[in-house]
């Protein structure tokens, strides 16, 4: 279909669209009205079962932990169609440095300001990242957010340091480490069937309301999603950054 | 702790919160305009920068931070990030 | 007033569906499904408000205020990183794309082909 038939297509359907939306609006409780019965009993069975601060950590991982077990799959299983397309195919030859030298590409060499500081921020930003994620029932953030701060990590390095052949290494670390958080889920989840309960059921102790290893399985459950999503956000960035040329520091830095 | 007290949040002012809402969907609303009508890669990139800052805002505004959290290390680290490098690798070709 | 994050979440719903139909670059269409993602956030996070609501992060000592809903939260949390993961597999393949056939254009005939 050309380009102008999908227009006038989409400006024909755009009136009856318009029209079902506001119905659909005038339908709609009212904005910030009080009738929210599900999350008022969301937060009461944070507080009083789950013993959690942050009532969104519970509601992921605790209250519907099997909704975000099927979003780690997701996220598995686009990160594995990424490596399955970008993977080097036999037409395909890996450039290193010395072809692109014969070939006479420019080179460009990383500023001696931007090495001096990711090194320092690496470190910074890694001490950051870890702690979001392993604070999460008692503050904002969790293993989601940390592990994507991790995965920036990866990208300071990338800028700061020339990959050389450490590519492939490091891809292969990281995709063990996001099997490992993927595999530790199911294995919390399958906990609850040896203690005689259902899967995923929130079976171990819970500690006082307000303690960094509150909520019974809920830390466990937390640092898997570290891993896995550390893990696989930084196989992504490393898949893309292979495809490009690999820039070189200049030498005496 | 006796700084809190200096402090007033936006709830306590009526017309402030109301104010607040529907400046922030105003400018959402706008950005998002501004994001699709770009039509080249590298301002879009920075439009959609942007956009996410907004976002952030949004999320702040109504009263969501770990939302906020995840948009923040998303849309300014990761999303960009690709965007760019895969478009650097395109740039190399047509040069 | 009332109503006013639906409309915006509505219309952004439809500036970035013509943003998709009417794009010229896969890189274009990215971003323009980043839109329509986020107006389903917005949509979402403005159903959970409550009037003169706090953050669902509770606090020890403080009493407890009437919170928004956290429900709507944690489903936009999750969502926000997959679709970033999405993200990357939609510029995957703008990448594959542009290696088989040297362009991003998705109106080009021979784009869609095996």
């Amino acid at each position: 279909m050309s380009r102008t038939a999908r227009l006038m297509l989409f400006f024909l359907a755009l009136g009856p669209f318009v029209l079902a939306c506001c119905w659909a609006i005038a339908g709609l409780p009212r904005f910030s009205g009080p009738e929210h019965r599900y999350g008022a009993l969301a937060a009461d069975q944070s507080l009083s079962a789950s013993k959690i601060n942050n009532a969104v950590t519970a509601v992921t991982f605790d209250i519907r932990g099997f909704d975000t077990l099927a979003e780690e799959f997701i996220l598995f299983a686009a990160i594995t169609g990424i490596l399955l397309l970008l993977r080097m195919k036999r037409e395909e030859k890996q450039e290193n440095d010395l072809d692109r030298a014969r070939k006479g590409r420019i080179m460009f060499k990383t500023s001696g300001a931007v090495v001096f500081l990711g090194r320092h921020l690496m470190i910074i930003v890694a001490l950051v990242g870890l702690s979001i994620a392993l604070h999460a029932t008692v503050s904002p953030g969790g293993g989601f957010q940390g592990g994507v701060i991790i995965a920036s990590v990866m990208l300071i390095f990338i800028f700061v340091n020339s990959l050389h052949g450490a590519a492939e290494m490091l891809t292969r670390i990281f995709e063990i480490v996001e099997s490992i958080g993927m595999l530790g889920y199911l294995a919390c989840g399958v906990c609850g069937w040896f203690a005689g309960a259902s899967f995923l059921e929130n079976i171990l102790p819970k500690a006082d309301r307000g303690e960094l290893l509150s909520g019974g399985l809920v830390p466990l459950i937390n640092f898997s999603v570290l891993l896995a999503v550390a893990g696989g956000f930084c196989v992504l960035l490393l898949e893309f950054v292979k495809q490009e040329l690999i820039h070189i520091r200049g030498d005496g830095q | 702790m006796q700084f809190a007290h200096f402090c007033i949040s936006a709830g306590e002012l009526p017309m402030m919160e109301l104010l607040l809402q529907f400046l922030i969907l105003l400018f959402i609303c706008a950005a998002g305009t501004g994001v699709v009508l770009t039509r080249s890669p590298l301002p879009q990139t920075i439009a959609a920068g942007f956009y996410g800052g907004l976002l952030i805002l949004f999320f702040v505004i109504f009263q969501a931070p770990d939302v906020a959290l995840s948009e923040a290390v998303i849309n300014a680290g990761f999303t960009t990030a690709i965007v760019l490098l895969v478009w650097t690798r395109i740039l190399k070709d047509k040069t | 007033m009332s109503f006013l994050p639906y409309m915006a979440a509505f219309y952004l719903l439809c500036i970035g569906l013509y943003g998709i139909v009417s794009s010229r670059s896969l890189i274009h269409t990215a971003f323009c499904l980043f839109i329509l993602q986020s107006s389903t956030y917005v949509l979402l996070i403005a159903i959970g408000f409550v009037h003169h609501g706090r953050p669902p992060v509770f606090m020890p000592g403080r009493p407890a205020l009437p919170a928004v809903d956290p429900v709507v939260q944690a489903q936009v949390l999750t969502d926000i990183i997959i679709s970033a993961a999405v993200t990357g597999l939609l510029i995957a393949l703008t990448l594959e794309n542009y290696k088989r056939t040297g362009s991003i254009n998705p109106n080009k005939r021979h784009a869609m082909k095996g």
